[in-house]
């Protein structure tokens, strides 16, 4: 079964429609921003290695107490890994359906054990069948709720929190499995 | 007194469980790790339960500083897999996860192998059921894979402990040591379950293949039982030091090209396990401080990071990096519960994998094993890489695959919660977890030198994957499978078995006829001399047969005068 109902673009949930701990995330998209975590984390391990040169670090181990062992080990252990293990791919890579039908690889896991919520239906009613696009009242921008236009979207969490608590056992079709 | 030991708590409310209605079996699941907590805290340390059977003395619930810390733990984890799996309503699944977690319990409390074996077993029997409730032909296929190797496990434990005896005369479960056949052949069945290498893929082939909140029950028990086992008996053993130093290293390579994120996990734990098996092979205090404590700690991220992306297979249906990307969005909650779990994996400081890791490496190091000591700093680098940032990366951020999925349920976010809150709980009070180590902790993990070069590896690392990532040679999801050493069970011996199978045939096809044509001229060869016209069958005349008689009884008459 294809996932086929949930693909949108990402204007389909408006960052009004996300809740403040998603919205303190979104500096994510802009590369603005990216770029200045980017210098702030070239800062701080400037600073991390200027460091080394005025705390006195312990060392056991031979070499360790160098300036700029640790900075240079993850740097160059973090890239090796990484390349490394690409080139492994070339070797060991095959297709998703070398294993089948013996591997779980190119199987879609039961959708019995599964609850494909969409973002929208978290807090209301739930009903089989509910990933019908009626059903996805909040996406497409205009607000449907029955109480008029203003600050729509919490009004309805709110009502819908009261209700979609009675429905939740409503999916009596639901086979016990997760 | 047996009765009330952790496992036969399980068990006993594993029976129960047919018995009630959905409504009571998920509260049950919750109450019975805490009863199995109630009971070790008020039997406290000491040889419970001894059962005289045969003429065998088994310890049945063996209380002390090493088996009390990975009690604990289990019973924390077996509640907080029970929280996340609320919602499941499979009876299967349900007597399963209490079956197993009380199997884990069974073992770590044992205190004679013949327990240890039975426990050991149960373990085998009872988890594979969490890859059968998956209910689809792959996930059947694999399940059998993992029970015959866990099996596998089991027997040569039992032929290894009846040597044992054999030798010894002795069934305690104290230290063993290399010292026989019968020991190389327990560590063999210890090594099995924690995933040596080459022994290892069952951990990367079964676990993904389970159910979602059966890979959670699954990832805490078998394997650090395992590891708990073979700190009892091998402790000190040198060679553990640099199975253990492999077992750090190769997975990482294999986590960080596999698409499907649950068999990261699997390769991510097989890497911790192998600091856990560094820490067992030192054998010092301190080193085995370190296991314990690094065990504990895992389990509590391990889980979290098995959660979070459990919560995302939930909402989307698959947990393939390829498939996810930009959910952030709209489960923010895993998310940041997901990033404090590839934190704590990573050893950031103020995370509890911080003061368990540091241990180790500190053990390493003071006793010399500083090529292993290296290894280990590397791996620590590889655990960045594949668990602390391309798992949360990859899943929540990273290209945005469209999909908006809600967030996960509430009975789901309160168990990431908790484990969440307790990585850091731990992280910022060591002291908490080192009151229950096996021997007292003479350790300051948060010292500014240690802290420093944590940061340092750390943030350098961060660097370079931001850099590679840049430069675009940072690799790519892909929908692809990796061969790793199972393609020789799954791929290799199969498929050489036809020709195998064929050869016997005509071998024995061949063999047979030989024989026959070889019968066949026997009996051309009798019959020319035997059969109804040939001269054996002739009639003798009057006179041959009186010169005949004759001759027999002159030669009777000579063999008696001489």
């Amino acid at each position: 079964m294809k996932n086929e109902t949930q693909n949108e673009s990402p204007s389909d949930v408006p960052n009004d429609q996300l809740t403040p701990l998603a919205r303190a995330f979104l500096w994510v998209e802009s590369p603005a921003k990216v770029k200045l975590a980017i210098w702030v984390l070239a800062g701080l391990c400037a600073v991390l290695f200027l460091l080394d040169f005025i705390v006195h670090r312990h060392a056991y181990a031979p070499n360790e107490g160098t300036p700029g062992f640790y900075a240079l080990t993850g740097f160059l252990a973090f890239s090796f890994i990484v390349l490394g293990s690409g080139a492994l791919r070339w070797f060991i890579a095959r297709p998703e359906n070398y294993y089948s039908p013996n591997s779980i690889d190119t199987e879609d896991y039961p959708e019995a054990g599964l609850e494909r919520l969409h973002h929208s239906e978290l807090n209301g009613p739930h009903r089989i069948g509910d990933n019908n696009k009626d059903d996805k009242r909040n996406i497409k921008g205009e607000s449907k709720s029955k109480s008029g236009n203003s600050n729509s979207n919490s009004n309805k969490k709110r009502k819908n929190k009261r209700k979609g608590k009675k429905k939740r056992k409503g999916n009596h079709n639901r086979k016990p499995n997760a | 007194m047996m009765a009330f030991s952790p496992p036969f708590i399980f068990l006993l409310a594993s029976a129960i469980l047919a018995f009630l209605p959905q409504r009571l079996r998920a509260p049950l699941m919750l109450v019975t790790p805490v009863l199995a907590l109630i009971s070790i805290f008020s039997f406290g340390a000491g040889e419970h339960g001894v059962l005289p059977i045969l003429s065998f003395e088994l310890v049945i619930y063996r209380i002390d500083h090493l088996s009390f810390p990975f009690g604990i733990i289990f019973c924390i984890a077996a509640f907080l897999a029970g929280l996340y799996a609320w919602h499941v309503d499979d009876l299967v699944q349900q007597v399963a996860t209490l079956g197993y977690a009380g199997a884990a319990l069974g073992g770590v409390f044992a205190g004679d192998l013949i327990t240890l074996f039975i426990w050991w077993e149960a373990t085998a029997v009872t988890s594979v059921f969490l890859i059968f409730a998956r209910r689809t032909p792959g996930a059947m296929a694999t399940g059998m894979r993992y029970l015959i190797i866990q099996v596998l496990s089991g027997v040569l434990l039992l032929a290894g402990l009846l040597m044992h005896f054999h030798d010894t005369g002795s069934i305690a479960f104290e230290h063993l040591g290399l010292v026989s056949t019968g020991t190389w052949l327990i560590f063999l069945a210890f090594g099995i379950k924690c995933a040596f290498p080459l022994m290892h893929n069952w951990l990367q082939d079964a676990y993904p293949a389970a159910t979602i909140t059966g890979t959670v029950v699954l990832s805490a028990f078998t394997t650090k039982m395992a590891v708990y086992t073979l700190a009892r008996g091998y402790a000190g053993t040198e060679m553990l030091v640099y199975i253990g130093a492999v077992m750090t290293l190769f997975p990482i390579f294999f986590a960080e090209i596999e698409n499907d994120l649950r068999r990261v996990l699997a390769y991510s734990l097989n890497n911790q396990l192998g600091f856990m098996v560094v820490g067992v092979g030192i054998g010092t205090e301190l080193a085995l401080n370190g296991t314990v404590a690094h065990a504990f700690s895992h389990i509590l991220y391990k889980s979290l990071l098995f959660m979070s992306v459990g919560a995302v297979m939930y909402r989307t249906g698959t947990s393939k990096a390829s498939e996810l990307g930009g959910l952030y969005r709209t489960m923010p909650i895993t998310m940041v519960c997901c990033v404090i779990g590839a934190m704590a994996i990573s050893a950031f400081p103020l995370f509890s994998g911080f003061i368990s890791k540091s241990l180790i490496l500190d053990a390493a190091s003071k006793n010399s094993y500083y090529l292993v000591w290296f290894a280990l700093v590397v791996a620590s680098a590889g655990v960045l890489s594949h668990s602390g940032i391309k798992i949360p990366f990859f899943t929540f951020f990273a290209h945005d695959s469209g999909k908006r999925p809600a967030e996960a349920p509430m009975h789901m976010r309160i168990a990431m919660i908790i484990t969440a809150f307790l990585c850091v709980f731990i992280g910022v009070f060591p002291k908490t977890l080192y009151s229950i180590l096996p021997f007292t902790v003479d350790y300051e993990p948060y010292t500014v030198s240690h802290v420093l070069a944590q940061m340092q590896l750390l943030c350098f690392a961060l660097l370079a994957f931001v850099y590679l990532m840049k430069v675009g040679l940072h690799p790519h999801e892909l929908r692809r499978v990796n061969m790793d050493s199972d393609w020789v069970y799954r791929k290799g011996i199969p498929s050489i078995m036809p020709g195998i199978v064929s050869a016997v045939v005509a071998l024995n096809q061949w063999v047979r006829e030989w024989a026959l044509k070889r019968l066949g001229r026997l009996r051309l060869t009798v019959s020319r001399y035997a059969s109804p016209d040939g001269p054996l069958a002739d009639a003798w005349g009057v006179t041959a047969m009186v010169a005949a008689v004759m001759v027999l009884i002159l030669a009777i008459l000579i063999f008696n005068l001489l």
